[in-house]
């Protein structure tokens, strides 16, 4: 597999880093998670900016990490670009002289990479200008020129859209898509924001409490979390915890409900999508509750219930649907199918020695992206 | 009237000499200073600060101590060069390196702290190695600092008096810099001669100190040339 591996356990202070995860070449992944989930220390880790307390980093095939071998590859030394929360341009430069940095070769060949790099991301005229005199666009702009001059193979983006304004989001979101797509480079962009996440990411990652516990396409992630905190981090609002595990059924003080296929003894909770909720009429059919509020949510209505502990539930119906008023009472039925059991507490993993062999032969596996 | 100038030449000498060496040792150490999470931090920092709150007379006894024929750093340089530390030009040199240390070393470690030091991981990221990074990134962003370091270290050590006179005593072409001079010739009531070194000096300390209160145009184009 072309991309980055990463295996490792950072320690800094209380808290610990502990990833093992593979992210595939020429794919964008995101990473979410909430704040101190360990993101921004992921993309340190895999530039050099941090040390492992042990493990390895492997970028397609080359070891940059490994502690065994007491091998650090100087973060200098590393093809990775880095593009930062803010920035981090240097003001007392011109907006050339930042993206001809990294640059190697003679001043013609940097010359002219420069004026490439000022066209393409729409910077021709402010070349000589300081990046202080610049908007916020502008400035990130010339970061990714900066990041991308250098032509690396691992490109890691840390919270880049934080800054911006949403009406420069979408132009930025595309001018990253379109450098980023036509190489083969690997691309990491941590953020908390789940819609930057959705409109740029092939994959996503969703780390909590250090820990990758979701990893996979973005598509898979946003139908089935598999874990209860990347549920929460994608928006999930629909979670009720399990008690007990009998075959295909399981069940709280909630109520119980059957699933379409065995459910897991590992399942901590079950989640599901407001929109995949149906409300019923008879309070008998499905799981008896109350409705407590009617909103209207874009084109969507959402009915929120409380079921009979006090746990509440929320449903999606088209806008012009019909929807039961405030104190009416319902079944909610959970269509197994669209239910998902979530784990708790538990990471992504690759099995023993799996790094040896990330420059092998893509394919799927629990943790890594084909 | 005829003054001699060997005093202002003498201490002019001692100032620069003094400022390279605390150049060397403060840069790394202010660096460290500004980027350590050791427990250890903080008696580094008070040690450092020592000569701001001694006496001059106080740290110069103890220099004489240390440095002299029977102190341990003083045997050592006798049993490496063969004649004693005390009362020579190299002994006010390192005297004067104790006694301006903090001079140099706190604004450095102040400009070191206050720099931005995403830009330098991102010099890193870039393939920019130490050597470049610190020219490049850093050097431009704590020269203000290093001004100021370098002008203090050069002032305090023009005009240091009690610690030359205890460890370098008074000796003419030697150890006698302008403080030393104008002192003796106070007391021996030439008053002309002591009015001129005094003026030097004034003079010296103000040439020295006017750097850090310009902002002139000339000036900035002058660090963009030291640190393009």
């Amino acid at each position: 597999m072309r991309g980055v591996c990463v295996q490792a356990t950072l320690q800094q202070g209380p808290f610990e880093l502990d990833v093992q995860a593979g992210f595939s070449g020429g794919a964008v992944t995101a990473i979410l998670g909430g704040s101190g989930a360990g993101k921004s220390t992921l993309l340190r880790l895999i530039a050099g900016l941090e040390k492992p307390k042990r493990g390895q980093v492997a970028v397609n095939g080359d070891l940059w990490v490994d502690t065994a071998q007491k091998l650090f590859m100087a973060p200098q030394r590393r093809s990775v670009g880095f593009m930062f929360q803010d920035y981090a341009l240097f003001d007392h430069m011109s907006v050339a002289a930042n993206i001809a940095y990294g640059l190697k070769g003679s001043r013609d060949v940097r010359a002219r990479a420069v004026s490439r790099w000022l066209k393409r991301m729409q910077l021709d005229k402010l070349g000589e200008r300081s990046p202080k005199t610049l908007s916020g666009g502008q400035r990130q702009r010339v970061a990714l020129a900066r990041a991308l001059a250098t032509d690396p193979s691992v490109l890691l983006m840390d919270e880049p859209f934080s800054a911006i304004d949403a009406h420069l989001k979408t132009q930025l979101l595309d001018d990253v898509l379109e450098v980023v797509r036509d190489r083969k480079r690997c691309v990491l962009m941590v953020t908390h924001n789940v819609f930057e996440a959705r409109a740029i990411a092939d994959n996503i990652g969703v780390m909590a409490g250090g820990r990758l516990v979701r990893l996979g396409r973005a598509d898979e992630v946003f139908d089935d979390p598999r874990a209860y905190e990347a549920a929460q981090m994608i928006g999930w609002r629909n979670l009720l915890p399990v008690v007990w595990v009998s075959g295909n059924r399981l069940g709280g003080a909630w109520g119980a409900l059957d699933l379409d296929r065995a459910a897991s003894i590992d399942a901590a909770w079950i989640g599901i999508r407001p929109e995949r909720i149906r409300i019923e009429a008879a309070p008998g059919a499905g799981l008896p509750s109350t409705v407590t509020a009617v909103r209207e949510i874009g084109p969507v209505r959402e009915v929120e219930c409380v079921l009979g502990n006090g746990m509440r539930l929320s449903a999606h119906k088209a806008w012009d649907a019909p929807v039961p008023a405030p104190g009416t009472r319902v079944g909610l039925v959970l269509p197994g199918e669209h239910v998902r059991t979530l784990v708790e507490g538990r990471s992504v993993s690759l099995g023993e020695g799996e790094i040896d062999r990330c420059d092998g032969p893509r394919r799927q596996r629990e943790g890594t992206l084909a | 009237m005829n003054v001699d100038m060997s005093p202002f030449a003498l201490s002019v000498q001692l100032a620069a000499m003094t400022l390279s060496v605390l150049l060397v040792i403060g840069l790394p150490l202010a660096w460290w200073l500004s980027m350590t999470k050791s427990p250890y931090k903080p008696v580094i920092e008070a040690i450092n600060a020592l000569p701001l709150v001694l006496p001059p007379t106080v740290l110069g006894f103890y220099l004489l101590v240390f440095l002299g024929p029977q102190g341990w750093a003083g045997r050592m340089w006798v049993s490496v060069f063969g004649h004693p530390l005390t009362f020579t030009f190299t002994g006010l040199v390192v005297a004067s390196c104790i006694y301006s240390l903090p001079f140099v070393v706190q604004p450095l470690q102040g400009a070191f702290e206050r720099l931005d030091r995403r830009t330098v991981e991102a010099s890193l990221t870039l393939g920019a190695g130490w050597p470049r990074t610190f020219v490049r990134v850093i050097l431009p962003q704590v020269r203000h600092g290093l001004l100021t370091a370098c002008v203090l270290g050069f002032a305090h050590t023009i005009g240091e008096f009690g610690v030359v006179l205890m460890v370098g005593g008074n000796i003419p072409g030697e150890t006698q810099v302008l403080s030393i001079a104008i002192y003796e010739h106070v007391e021996a009531l030439d008053y002309a001669a002591a009015g001129s070194l005094s003026l030097m000096l004034v003079v010296l300390s103000f040439l020295g100190l006017l750097p850090l209160y310009t902002n002139s145009r000339k000036r900035r184009r002058l660090l963009r040339e030291v640190a393009p």
